[in-house]
């Protein structure tokens, strides 16, 4: 990305445009939330303001105008991930209902296996953790190589027939780290088993095709790709999302009820119960179309060459410490740390506090990957677009002054 | 942990003034509550203010943020003895003026002392001591010395 283009693109959002005490704010906590530029925001605005009716139930102009304009948003997403039909795309709260309503609704029988990696969000454990309990399905959870990446072999060991689906991150929130997806679809089918992926930190920093992939289920997030908070995505194959059962039911979800049946619609309506997200929904159609401009591609570069920046200027912080691989390529956006008998909440505070940057500490919702490997939790710096080299230099200077309180 | 104590007696008059302050008063609160039940506080409380602080000095005065940063446990626990100390001395200077009529009757620096206060040796010269006016008798003994300073057991 140029640094004109670049310029013109901060200049979209009114929260990095902001002073606090007198500084600029530097906003680096872009895997829990991204910023949201004017124009997803004018999109939310236009339905509040113009149209703030229902869709697919009334039959005034201001409803068909929600209906036209949740049918584009539809569209939208459904050409982000590359998706066949706009039918496969259910609108959600978010990535934990994507996966949730997967969790829910596939029809797991006892004695059914479900694999995880070991750096699943808690959105990705806890659901097969309950589940192993009420339906007596076995969670099998794959651990990493010592270098922090995926192990293939230890993976394929764990495959057989009884395996009904392969749940995983596609690329970690703790880390930054992508897992070699494609070989994990492959070596999954081969099986026989399915394939779900948690691409709430993949699909806003890079291009995902969901038809060359060939991934039965995706699900993510609008906050985390400038788009609003409580809506998400999940994508199906439609003809699985056929024989699903829907998660939650009644309003919206039914094409016609007596006392004792109900005629349920087709996906993607069946599993959209209840009066929808509308603002949320076109707002995350503005943020796709916004992502698309840019190009997804030009995003994943600019951010590994911030990241690239950030890893070279820290070598002489010999108490420094990244979590994941060597690799920056590998860790995208993504600067996880530890800084030795300095703790990570003090370091994020700090930042906060001295230079208004902003970071998260903690053990970023994979509390099980922190356990297991004994470490209390990480700092973490993660980046988008709208971040530049400047900023960068500011949070390097600044890591350095903290690092000499040890 | 141990900075909690100083915090919800701080908070808690802040309080008063501002609902910022409750907020704050009220984790402190609960983190004393858990100590008291020899629970471990978890509160974040004492470290966001040791960063709030060391965030404050590590420009200007790096080795002092450092010292701040390393010793701050320390810091807080004299922190607290001195709060509870100056609470102490508060309450019995309030005691004593209530039953005394001075905070303290044994010095001649109580700044609260209104026989002292008024009492300077032109005025005692002039006047007597104010004690004498109001016909002080031991042993309920309010007087003043020979420097017409109030003080206990010398009356007359």
């Amino acid at each position: 990305m140029t640094t004109t283009n670049l310029e013109k693109t901060r200049f979209d959002f009114p929260a990095i445009n902001q002073k606090i005490n007198g500084r600029p704010v530097i906003y680096f906590d872009n895997a829990c939330m991204s910023l949201r530029p004017k124009q997803v925001i004018q999109a939310m605005n236009e339905y509040y303001e113009q149209y703030p009716a229902c869709a697919g139930r009334s039959m005034h102009k201001f409803a068909s105008k929600v209906n036209e304009k949740m049918s584009e948003a539809r569209d939208i997403m459904a050409n982000f991930i590359g998706a066949k039909k706009s039918e496969e795309i259910i609108f959600t709260r978010n990535t934990t209902e994507g996966l949730n309503l997967v969790a829910n609704s596939l029809n797991f029988k006892h004695g059914d296996v479900v694999v995880t990696s070991d750096r699943e969000h808690n959105s990705n454990l806890i659901p097969w953790q309950i589940i192993s309990k009420t339906k007596k399905i076995v969670h099998k959870v794959v651990r990493s190589k010592k270098d922090m990446t995926f192990d293939l072999e230890i993976f394929e060991k764990n495959m057989n027939k009884n395996v009904k689906l392969v749940s995983m991150v596609h690329t970690s929130n703790l880390d930054g780290y992508t897992l070699p997806v494609e070989k994990i679809i492959r070596i999954a089918h081969d099986y026989g088993s399915l394939v779900m992926l948690d691409c709430a930190q993949s699909v806003p920093h890079k291009k995902i095709d969901v038809k060359k992939l060939n991934v039965d289920f995706v699900a993510f997030s609008g906050h985390k790709m400038v788009g609003p908070s409580g809506i998400g995505i999940l994508y199906g194959k439609y003809h699985l999302l056929e024989e699903m059962n829907p998660f939650l039911v009644g309003g919206d979800t039914v094409s016609n009820t007596t006392y004792d049946s109900h005629t349920l619609l087709k996906p993607p309506e069946k599993f959209e119960a209840g009066l929808q997200n509308y603002a949320g929904n076109i707002g995350l159609g503005a943020a796709a179309k916004y992502l698309d401009n840019i190009g997804r591609e030009n995003i994943e570069k600019h951010e590994i060459e911030i990241n690239r920046f950030i890893t070279q200027n820290i070598t002489d912080i010999p108490s420094l410490s990244i979590l994941g691989p060597e690799e920056v390529e590998q860790r995208g956006g993504i600067f996880s740390f530890n800084i030795k008998d300095i703790h990570f909440h003090d370091v994020a505070m700090m930042l906060d506090n001295i230079a208004n940057i902003m970071i998260r500490s903690g053990q970023h919702c994979v509390h099980s990957w922190f356990n297991a490997n004994k470490i209390e939790g990480s700092a973490r710096a993660s980046l988008y677009f709208y971040n530049t080299k400047e900023e960068a230099k500011i949070f390097v200077e600044k890591l350095k002054e903290i690092s000499k309180l040890r | 942990m141990v900075l909690c104590l100083v915090a919800v007696v701080i908070f808690s008059v802040l309080g008063i003034f501002s609902a910022k302050y409750r907020i704050l008063a009220k984790e402190s609160f609960k983190c004393v509550f858990r100590m008291i039940t020899f629970r471990p506080c978890e509160s974040s409380l004492e470290q966001r203010i040791r960063s709030k602080i060391t965030s404050k000095l590590i420009k200007p005065f790096p080795s002092l943020a450092k010292f701040t940063y390393k010793n701050f446990k320390l810091l807080s626990l004299i922190f607290t003895i001195l709060l509870f100390g100056s609470l102490f001395y508060t309450v019995r200077g309030v005691y004593n003026l209530a039953v005394y009529g001075t905070c303290d009757p044994h010095s001649t620096t109580c700044i609260f002392n209104p026989g002292h206060l008024h009492c300077g040796s032109e005025h005692c010269l002039a006047t007597g001591c104010p004690c004498e006016e109001k016909g002080c008798e031991a042993p309920d003994h309010v007087g003043c010395d020979g420097n017409c300073t109030c003080v206990v057991g010398t009356c007359g």
